[in-house]
């Protein structure tokens, strides 16, 4: 029998700037409830280990944060560990249960995660809290914020291939209008290009609407392997069965200035992407995946992200983009939720959340609009930093 | 190939080609439009020829079914429906596939490296969606005789006959109604998928990524052209 894990079930909390009425831990217990009910789990403890996911003691004012939940939802005295990876934090979590299922160390894992990023801090504060994940040495000091590296980073993209900020703002106004269909999105917005190309410069070339939000959030999900899932999840059976079938992961230099030869594109995103290709058996991305939610933490990083996924050769991603091919109604919908410009962003949830609407879209339980039409393969790209640690991971519908 | 001591009559059937080339063109390009009736008087001033080959030539496009000749009435460029379409398609789909099914017996290197060379090329147009539309008559051409070389893999003369013939209608048709950017993309990665399969000898991915890529530019064809004008190009 196959240790491939499968996923068992899924729960999200609705995304908000500001959830007012709720901690860390009753954001997150509320994911793993609506994820316990999904799965048809009648007693959380039948699960054997648990992973906590969060990127920031700073954001959560706590620190030993993944045993306050994994106390808070009462899962003492099984095995717990926590994960991080920056903004790959829940894509690296998922990434490590999958390891933790297939070694045998446990039959079923469930992956929680959250993050209260919203106005917990004012913008300045958070801005100054993320810079703190740059080289705090080398990059903070000189005033590096994420906004300018990746604004550089997009500049250089144009200079090479032409790309223009229409194009980004392609990006901007798909995946806000697809959060309109989501209810848990934060920003659901029906923009046009020019209301982006028009909105307030923040680090030129990119404005207020190509980036992406600061939120409230948690996520949950629960995998095992396929015969956990049969003896303990009452829905297993009904729906057709979703593996989690690879995953790749890939790194950068954490400074920019030391990336060689260019700062185009995402040199971890292209190899985490090969290691997850290599695993699932996938030649040729674009016709072999039916879904994908990507890393947009700004218009251009999407456009950036399918060139280095191998969707379109590298320079061409601005003008597919554009071309529409990667809209709802296009060739390969992303970012069917929102993405983190339209649903939101709470980082320790964020890559979790992609993988929950990855695998709705496979079980086709998604409203008309949103959900794609026999989608069997999908594909989830988080990365962290400026893609200094970069995650590949892939579905797969099999029945 | 001509011999060098056969006699063969020159001039006439020289003439006719190039008419039947320029005009086949011409309709492949878009610049005839389908439906559009041929002024006659018109060609052969411009082209310089006498009635006999145009004549010829028109008489070699309605064969291939670009052009159709109605006595009295005139001759138009071909309209398709999206059924002709799916025919077309579907007689691709079943030639290519038994063609590249004998084609790996071959191994032919010089065939396989001009493959190589073409899907190659092709993969290198499009990179600025300002200027691929210039790049779009060359890349169908690239297209073209990239199918028409997998057909010759086989050897099979006949095969290729009844190929071209075929091949032709869903051509005019896909190229007048004018791809998407997003469909040349899509249509860029078919083609990086066969080339894989080539480049790796692998037989069975071979099938699976030519028969994908008819499948899936016949739908893409069949769509655009009930788009255009209700149905009917």
């Amino acid at each position: 029998m196959t240790r491939v894990p499968v996923v068992v079930g899924v729960g999200l909390t609705p995304f908000a700037a500001n959830r007012v009425d709720a901690s860390i831990r009753d954001l997150v217990a509320e994911a793993v409830l609506a994820c316990m009910e999904d799965a048809g789990l009648l007693d959380l403890k039948a699960v054997q280990h648990g992973l906590a996911s969060y990127e920031s003691d700073h954001f959560n004012r706590q620190m030993t944060l993944g045993a306050i939940l994994h106390d808070a939802l009462g899962l003492t005295p099984l095995p717990n560990v926590r994960v991080e990876g920056g903004g790959a934090t829940g894509a690296l979590a998922l990434r490590t249960a999958w390891a933790y299922v297939q070694s045998g160390l446990c039959e079923s894992i469930l992956v929680y995660g959250g993050e209260m990023n919203g106005r917990s801090v004012s913008s300045a504060t958070a801005n100054g809290l993320f810079a703190l994940s740059a080289d705090a040495d080398w990059e903070m000091m000189v005033g590096g914020t994420y906004t300018a590296f990746y604004a550089a980073m997009m500049r250089a993209h144009m200079q090479r291939y032409g790309t223009t900020e229409a194009q980004c703002a392609h990006v901007a106004v798909r995946n806000r209008r697809n959060a309109r269909l989501n209810s848990f999105a934060q920003k659901p917005m029906d923009l046009t290009i020019d209301d982006v190309l028009r909105s307030k410069p923040v680090a030129e070339p990119y404005k207020l609407l190509d980036c992406s939000l600061l939120s409230d959030g948690a996520a949950a999900v629960l995998l095992a392997t396929e015969d956990w899932a049969r003896a303990h999840g009452t829905r297993f059976r009904e729906r057709p069965p979703v593996y989690y079938c690879a995953t790749g992961c890939g790194t950068d230099t954490m400074r920019l200035g030391d990336r060689y030869p260019e700062i185009t594109n995402f040199r971890g995103k292209r190899a985490a992407a090969q290691a997850a290709y290599a695993m699932a058996g996938i030649g040729e991305p674009l016709l072999e995946i039916d879904v994908a939610e990507l890393y947009d933490s700004y218009s251009g990083v999407e456009i950036q992200a399918v060139e280095d996924l191998g969707f379109v050769p590298a320079g061409q991603g601005g003008a597919a983009v554009a071309s529409g091919i990667f809209d709802a109604d296009g060739y390969l919908p992303v970012n069917t939720s929102g993405g983190l410009l339209g649903r939101g962003a709470p980082v320790g949830a964020t890559g979790i959340a992609q993988a929950v609407e990855i695998v709705q879209q496979l079980w086709g339980e998604l409203p008309a609009g949103r959900q794609v039409a026999n989608a069997r393969r999908g594909l989830t790209d988080t990365h962290a930093g400026i893609g200094t640690i970069c995650v590949v991971n892939i579905f797969e519908r099999r029945d | 190939m001509l011999h060098a001591n056969s006699l063969t009559p020159i001039q006439l059937p020289n003439v006719a080609t190039v008419v039947y080339e320029q005009l086949r063109r011409q309709i492949l390009g878009g610049a005839l439009r389908p439906g559009q009736q041929l002024n006659i008087r018109q060609i052969e001033a411009q082209l310089g020829v006498s009635r006999t080959p145009l004549k010829l030539a028109l008489e070699r496009l309605q064969v291939e079914g670009l052009v159709s000749i109605h006595p009295r009435k005139g001759t138009f460029v071909t309209i398709f429906s999206p059924h002709d379409l799916r025919e077309c398609f579907e007689v691709r789909i079943a030639l290519e596939a038994q063609a590249l099914r004998s084609a790996f017996d071959v191994q032919n290197r010089a065939l396989l490296a001009e493959l190589t060379d073409l899907f190659a090329r092709m993969d290198s147009y499009f990179r600025n969606e300002a200027t691929w539309l210039d790049e779009l008559v060359e890349f169908m051409d690239c297209d073209r005789v990239a199918h028409v070389r997998m057909i010759e893999m086989s050897g099979n003369a006949r095969m290729k006959e009844i190929y071209e013939h075929a091949n032709v209608q869903g051509y005019i048709a896909v190229f007048g109604m004018r791809f998407s950017y997003s469909d040349t993309l899509q249509t860029q990665a078919e083609h990086r998928a066969i080339a894989a399969a080539l480049h790796a000898h692998d037989r069975d991915a071979l099938l699976v990524s030519a028969r994908t890529h008819l499948e899936r530019a016949g739908l893409r064809a069949v769509q655009r052209l009930s788009q255009h004008n209700g149905g009917e190009l």
